[in-house]
């Protein structure tokens, strides 16, 4: 509402200009706060799996380099090997931004509003049906008392952070869904067993930032 | 309320015995009430006006009579007839207390243009019972007219014979409305309350204001400025209950005795509501907030006249929490599930919160009108217009600003020269009008993604109208060419993307410093009609109107990259698009029987190259895009034979009561649009269904002091729409419904003002359904029930009782 004034005065403005005659161009009404290029994009999504005590880290990311439109994003496939567990970290970035954007460190700020659900025929997991042919299995690895203050509601998993167990050989698809669920009318939209709703086909509230799928093979 | 055939030319003299009758309708000059209890002579007859200021005098004698119309607190009125056949006559009267000194200003309607196209005009009680509510939704009473409802609260855009958005073309006072019309959530910015009569011209082509005219024109005229010395003006409060509605508004109009010929005016409004409430839930965060404000100032001189005005719209208006980015399979799951997930938290509060929109709209204009001679009149408008948008929509805390600006701003120069009238043979004259148009646009838009590109535009037009008129046959015809080029500077992203996919030749740019492409196009398209208007029996006038009208692409329709908010799509557009021709044919019958009025009209439009929005076939090249939120269908504009063709019906019946007037009266409305896809034999998305209206009146005669009361009842039925093609939309249309409204009202006269109330219900039944022409139908139900309760005063205080000069009246004209 702070807009209102400064813009009601600009009209007030005009419209004496315009009873003295002095029409059109002068009435102009920029109001340079607001910029109107505030970034919120989301082009990248990237995927890091590291193997416990070192070793070689797997990484894939889908990227969609010049945003929604124009040419098609594409994703990277994930090769795991057999037996092994993984820590995966997520990152999400814009990189129409130069240099490009880290909404990974936002999204942790935010963490009581944002949850991220791996869903597909290769994974079994919280928001997943029981499928114990799935390739990987996956748990969260982090908590909102990780990344701030847990103000709001119970500690819930934010899912930037999870163990992937590689544990039948196989191919499937990986899905990674970002949900902003900030608070609807004080009362918080995140919480507890949204990943169990989704796996039981029902519909989750707030909107997707991101929903990118990959091709994992297990070998 | 139709008011059907009035404002006709009178009908000229021709022997035949005395079985015509002379029918009309008084109304009042300042406010275009009608003037009930009226005493009308003619002869030696006379009859009273009823309730709706109607009167009939049977039994009259063809030839030329005096008619006198007289009532105590209005000047009278008197005028010469020729009768001829059933003769109907439109008369305003003046009240008295706004009489200037001793001169009787008599305004006889002014003759308006031969219109061949059907047509229908809101105002006096008609337009006073839509006050508060939405642009298009004042329009909505219409036949033929429904609103595409957007999802934010109250907004809407007028669907016109199933065309909505850059194929109606809406004139706000005189000037072609220029916003971003483009979106389909993209409103019109006029503000109702700065009309004194909003006229729906439907049917395609436009001569005399310019292409994109494929389903009607809309013209929105502010009252006539004061033409004597004293204050008038108008209040309006309006309460409503869904959404917690408050709208209050005041014009002031003034003339003053020592400034002779000056007049001003001022006029404003503010509107604020919370989130409307559907009968499950309330539709979270749709409150909005809106002003408008104005002033007019005019001078009238010997032979010209000159007028300078300046308005601003403001609105900020919330999106339904309940459109939500989504996955498409998310989008769908939730569709299935009938009410929008975790509605439970929904509140209606007046707070608008992410995701909204802020939209302001300046319109400078000064038009000048000057008698050349006795050759003609010439009339010069010059107009500015400048609409700034920025959508807000839901993000992380570290972003303030708008996600998408977008500001356009508009000069145009329209000159337009009307000729006296020429008389070719007795009885048979040549009216008519030429006129050209300049106009230069540029549109800047912002956002973090590409959606369209920035553009600078020059458009020009020329045209000639002509008409000849006789006693029982009206002609009219005329030509029109327009020339239009845009040059549309794409980024080095937008271009790359563009010219990657194919849908963009490089040949057609030139590379910009930054590596983007300046993209020029141009447009000529000439256009035509012919019209015919019969006066073929007594009281049955046929219409009839052929025309081939054009529209140049907009920029999104060329150069449309990126996804819509809310919608699981992808939108590309074409670059190679030419102009969409329409050839359209209209018949229009107008019948008017002594208790039977009717208006019964169709239309066949056949458009060739129609640009329409509709999905790429999923196995081509470019089907599918991969985003990052989802795999999602690609929507383009590309061009396809269409066809679109119905009728609408309106009648009214009022017979006469017992004790004169006309108490009771039923009305009703029939419309219906059908369209085809000639090219691929299939149907159109968002093509509005058949509607039905019946309604009952009643008027209650004068009671102490209260005139003009009525009550009434009414319910729409709205079809379920059967044609349609799955694959071009995202979801199935929604069941038929019906909703129940009804309405009472009454004026009270407290000296030199009036006071009007009026009680409105709407959604009687607080039925749960959904709107195709809607696009909240994908995410929630329409708002439920809601009272309207509407408290209007007219008021007039005396000007100095000091002699001014006399009101050059003759010449009047409806924008002045």
């Amino acid at each position: 509402m702070t807009y209102l004034a400064p813009r009601f005065a600009a009209s007030l403005r005009c419209l004496s200009l315009g009873l003295a005659g002095v029409l059109a161009i002068a009435c102009t009404t920029d109001d340079g706060s607001d910029g109107g290029d505030e970034s919120e994009v989301i082009t990248t999504v990237r995927l890091t799996f590291t193997p416990p005590g070192g070793g070689a880290a797997v990484t894939a990311a889908f990227t969609d380099p010049d945003g929604d439109g124009g040419v098609s994003g594409s994703s990277d496939p994930i090769a795991l090997v057999l037996g092994t567990t993984y820590d995966l970290d997520l990152e999400f970035l814009d990189e129409l931004q130069d240099p490009p954007e880290d909404i990974t460190a936002e999204i942790e700020r935010e963490a009581e509003a944002h949850q991220v659900f791996i869903t597909g025929s290769a994974v079994e997991g919280p928001a997943t049906t029981s499928d114990p042919t799935a390739p990987v299995l996956q748990s969260y690895a982090d908590l909102e008392s990780n990344y701030g203050a847990n103000e709001v509601g119970d500690d819930l998993p934010v899912g930037l952070a999870n163990t992937i167990t590689a544990r039948t050989a196989g191919t499937g698809r990986l899905t990674i869904t970002l949900r902003h669920m900030p608070e609807l009318n004080g009362q918080p939209q995140k919480t507890a067993g949204l990943a169990q709703m989704l796996a039981s086909g029902a519909s989750l509230p707030g909107q997707v930032d991101a929903a990118v799928d990959f091709e994992l093979t297990v070998q | 309320m139709s008011v059907v055939g009035l404002g006709l030319a009178l009908q000229l003299l021709a022997p035949a015995p005395c079985t015509d009758s002379v029918a009309g309708r008084v109304v009042d000059e300042i406010t275009g009430q009608p003037v009930p209890a009226a005493l009308v002579r003619l002869g030696s007859q006379s009859v009273e006006t009823d309730a709706t200021g109607h009167f009939e005098l049977p039994g009259v004698c063809p030839g030329d009579h005096g008619l006198t119309v007289e009532r105590p607190d209005y000047q009278t009125v008197r005028r010469e007839v020729s009768v001829d056949g059933d003769t109907e006559v439109d008369v305003h009267a003046l009240p008295r207390e706004l009489e200037h000194e001793d001169h009787v200003l008599v305004k006889v309607a002014a003759a308006r243009a031969t219109e061949t196209r059907a047509s229908e005009t809101l105002e006096g009680e008609a337009l006073a019972r839509t006050r508060g509510k939405g642009f298009a939704e004042a329009l909505r009473g219409v036949a033929g007219v429904t609103v595409l409802r957007s999802s934010a609260g109250g907004l809407g855009k007028p669907v016109i014979r199933g065309q909505y958005g850059r194929r109606n073309l809406l004139l706000n006072d005189g000037v072609r409305h220029q916003g971003q019309e483009w979106g389909i959530d993209h409103a019109p910015e006029i503000d109702p309350f700065s009309a004194g009569s909003i006229t729906v011209l439907k049917g395609a082509g436009s001569i005399r204001y310019g292409p994109d005219a494929v389903g009607g024109v809309v013209l929105v005229e502010p009252p006539p400025l004061r033409r004597s010395a004293g204050v008038s003006g108008q209040a309006h409060l309006v309460g409503v209950s869904n959404g917690r509605q408050g709208i209050t508004a005041l014009r002031l109009d003034g003339a003053h005795a020592k400034l002779p010929g000056f007049a001003w005016r001022v006029e404003g409004n503010v509107a604020r509501a919370a989130a409307l409430v559907a009968p499950d839930y309330p539709l979270d965060n749709t409150g909005s907030l809106g002003w408008n404000a104005g002033a007019t100032t005019g001078y009238f001189g010997k032979g010209f006249d000159v007028r300078l005005s300046y308005r601003r719209f403001f609105q900020k208006a919330g999106l339904c929490t309940c459109l939500r980015n989504e996955s498409p399979e998310a989008f769908a799951q939730s569709f299935a599930l009938g009410a929008p997930v975790g509605a439970d938290l929904y509140t209606s509060e007046y707070r608008i919160e992410r995701a909204f929109q802020r939209v302001t709209h300046d319109l400078a204009s000064a038009r000048g009108r000057v008698a050349v001679g006795t050759a003609g009149e010439l009339t010069a408008t010059y107009a500015f217009q400048d609409n700034h948008r920025d959508e807000f929509a839901v993000v992380r805390q570290g972003v303030s600003g708008p996600q998408i600006e977008l500001d356009l701003r508009t000069h145009s120069g329209d000159l337009a020269f009307e000729h006296a009238p020429v008389p070719l043979a007795e009885g048979l004259w040549l009216e008519g009008t030429a006129g050209t148009t300049v106009a230069h646009q540029v549109n800047a838009f912002e956002g973090n993604q590409t959606l369209i590109p920035d553009y600078a535009q020059w458009w020009g037009g020329v045209f000639v109208l002509e008409r000849v008129a006789t006693e029982h046959f009206e002609m009219q015809w005329g030509v029109r060419y327009d020339g239009l080029t845009r040059t549309s500077t794409l980024s080095e992203r937008d271009y790359l993307g563009q010219t990657g996919t194919g849908r963009l030749e490089a040949d057609d740019c030139e590379r910009t410093a930054d590596g983007g492409g300046r993209c020029r196009f141009p447009f000529n398209a000439g256009s035509g009609s012919y019209g015919v208007l019969v006066r073929a029996l007594r009281g049955l006038d046929v219409r009839l109107d052929l025309t081939s009208a054009a529209r140049m692409p907009n920029v999104d329709e060329q150069f449309l990259n990126g996804v819509a908010p809310s919608f699981p799509v992808l939108g590309l557009g074409g670059s190679s698009l030419g102009v969409e021709r329409t050839w359209g044919a209209s018949l229009t019958l107008d019948q008017s029987h002594r208790w039977l009025a009717t208006e019964t009209s169709g239309f066949v439009n056949y458009i060739d190259d129609y640009i329409y929005f509709a999905p790429e076939p999923s196995d081509g090249p470019l089907g599918l895009n991969e985003t990052v939120r989802g795999t999602y269908p690609v929507f383009s504009f590309r061009p396809l034979d269409a066809v679109f063709y119905g009728f609408e019906h309106a009648f009214e019946i009022s017979p006469r009561g017992p004790k004169g007037g006309r108490p009771v009266s039923i009305d009703g409305q029939i419309g219906l649009v059908r369209a085809r896809d000639v090219t691929h034999r299939g149907f159109l998305v968002f093509v509005p269904p058949g509607r039905y209206r019946l309604g009952l009146t009643y008027r209650w005669p004068e009671v102490w002091k209260l005139r003009n009361g009525y009550v009434s009842a009414g319910g729409t039925f709205v079809d379920r729409q059967r044609r349609f093609e799955l694959e071009a939309d995202f979801a199935a249309p929604p069941p038929a419904y019906f909703v129940l409204g009804a309405a009472a009202g009454v004026e009270l006269p407290l000296g030199d003002q009036v006071l009007a109330l009026g009680l409105e219900g709407g959604n009687l039944t607080n039925a749960r359904y959904r709107e195709y022409t809607s696009l909240l139908r994908y995410f929630a139900d329409e708002p439920g029930w809601e009272l309207r309760l509407r408290l209007s005063l007219d008021f007039a205080m005396r000007g100095p009782a000091r002699a001014g000069r006399r009101s050059v009246a003759a010449r009047a004209r409806p924008w002045l």
